[in-house]
């Protein structure tokens, strides 16, 4: 996967939504992700802004997340 | 600036790091208070601790000062104190692409808002947060302190940072090594409020005090609680169980929101953690592992490949962690 996929696509919400149990090998994007499900919970976050920001972490660490994008959205190169 | 690029994070003689400092270089440093309120006002951070993990083993050294030199990576930095009045602003002072090394007191009120609420900071997660918590000689009755090379004054209240900018083609990634895995056919803990210390919990969705569960169980705190954070296993070590005023008390704090779950105890601390670390491609820029591993794995004078630092008393990654190694490499 050269690139990550567009923020259109419908894996980003699954993966945000708060019941989802999938898990992830990066670090950030665990971190992350897991917080982002709190505050969508909370109503502190709408999931579009985290979709947002989950796809910007993503693009900064395109290299390290590749294999977590490989597994959600179930494409290889 | 002079750059020297050939030296390595490690341990050094004070009068190397004079020598360092007296040349402007940017760094990073930890050792016992005793050494360095004797180094010279400049470019660097610091944090008090004796014990560290060296090139050859893990050592205890008043007289070693642990140095990362972080002008190697860049020569654009801003180095500012932080308590409880301006830690939420840590993400919106690092830089754009960069990453912030913090340096926290324990068991002050910025240890605790820190661990409480750093998770929740808005823009926490753009860049790398990483540090550690000072410590002291075990025995005896020094007070953990951070210092700020450019006042050249320490402090046992506030925090210490360094964000420091990365060049566009530049990225910084944070990890951690969790030796300790989560005992997933065990008991499920559920705090009742978020904090360091639990007293009732829910127990596989009982209310139960958790300080008698423990003690009536016979249970290892020396293996610490864990949650899982999407796949990341972060820990929570117990400090004391205190079964006169029936709670636990805790060197971080849980959440009410999170489960928990006891951990497989580990037999060879230094065996795991080598067999943890994954094959890196470039250098590992900061390390530091937790001084409960160090003195429960006895890892004094033993090495742990590739990977030296300060043995602290809690570990930064974006939060405060326990038992954990935590790195920094730059790509």
């Amino acid at each position: 996967m050269e690139s990550i996929p567009k923020k259109d696509r419908p894996e980003w919400k699954i993966i945000l939504n708060p019941e989802s149990k999938i898990v992830f090998n990066n670090f950030v994007l665990q971190m992350k992700i897991t917080q982002a499900k709190k505050d969508i919970v909370k109503g502190k976050k709408t999931m579009e802004k985290a979709v947002d920001e989950i796809h910007a972490l993503c693009q900064k660490y395109a290299l390290a997340v590749k294999q977590d994008m490989e597994m959600i959205f179930n494409e290889k190169n | 600036m002079k750059k020297i690029n050939a030296m390595k994070s490690k341990l050094y003689k004070i009068e190397t790091v004079i020598d360092l400092i007296n040349d402007g270089q940017l760094l990073a440093l930890a050792g016992d208070e005793k050494v360095l309120q004797n180094l010279p006002k400049g470019n660097w951070i610091a944090g008090t601790i004796p014990y560290f993990m060296g090139e050859e083993k893990g050592l205890f050294s008043q007289e070693l000062i642990f140095v990362n030199q972080l002008s190697n990576i860049s020569d654009e930095f801003l180095i500012k104190e932080y308590d409880v009045t301006n830690i939420e602003n840590i993400a919106e002072d690092s830089y754009e692409n960069g990453f912030t090394m913090i340096i926290v007191p324990p068991f002050q009120e910025i240890h605790k808002e820190f661990a409480l609420k750093s998770k929740e900071i808005e823009g926490m997660y753009d860049n790398p947060v990483f540090g550690w918590v000072a410590g002291m000689d075990l025995n005896s009755e020094d007070v953990p302190k951070t210092f700020n090379g450019i006042t050249g004054k320490s402090n046992n209240d506030k925090a210490i940072a360094v964000h420091v900018k990365l060049p566009e083609d530049k990225v910084a990634r944070l990890e951690i090594v969790n030796i300790f895995k989560q005992d997933i056919n065990g008991i499920e803990i559920k705090p009742l409020e978020d904090g360091f210390e639990i007293s009732d919990c829910l127990v596989n969705g009982e209310r139960t005090n958790f300080a008698k569960y423990i003690s009536d169980n016979n249970i290892d705190i020396k293996s610490p609680l864990t949650t899982s954070y999407s796949g990341a296993i972060i820990n929570v070590s117990f400090k004391n169980i205190d079964t006169e005023n029936n709670k636990v008390d805790l060197y971080a704090p849980v959440f009410k929101d999170s489960v928990y779950r006891l951990s497989i105890p580990v037999n060879n601390y230094a065996a795991d953690f080598e067999k943890n670390i994954p094959k890196i491609d470039t250098s590992v820029e900061f390390a530091c592992n937790c001084i409960l591993n160090y003195l429960y794995g006895e890892l004094e004078g033993k090495r742990i490949e590739n990977f030296t630092g300060p043995i602290t008393f809690g570990e930064i990654a974006y939060t405060l962690i326990n038992q954990t190694m935590v790195y920094l490499v730059i790509e």
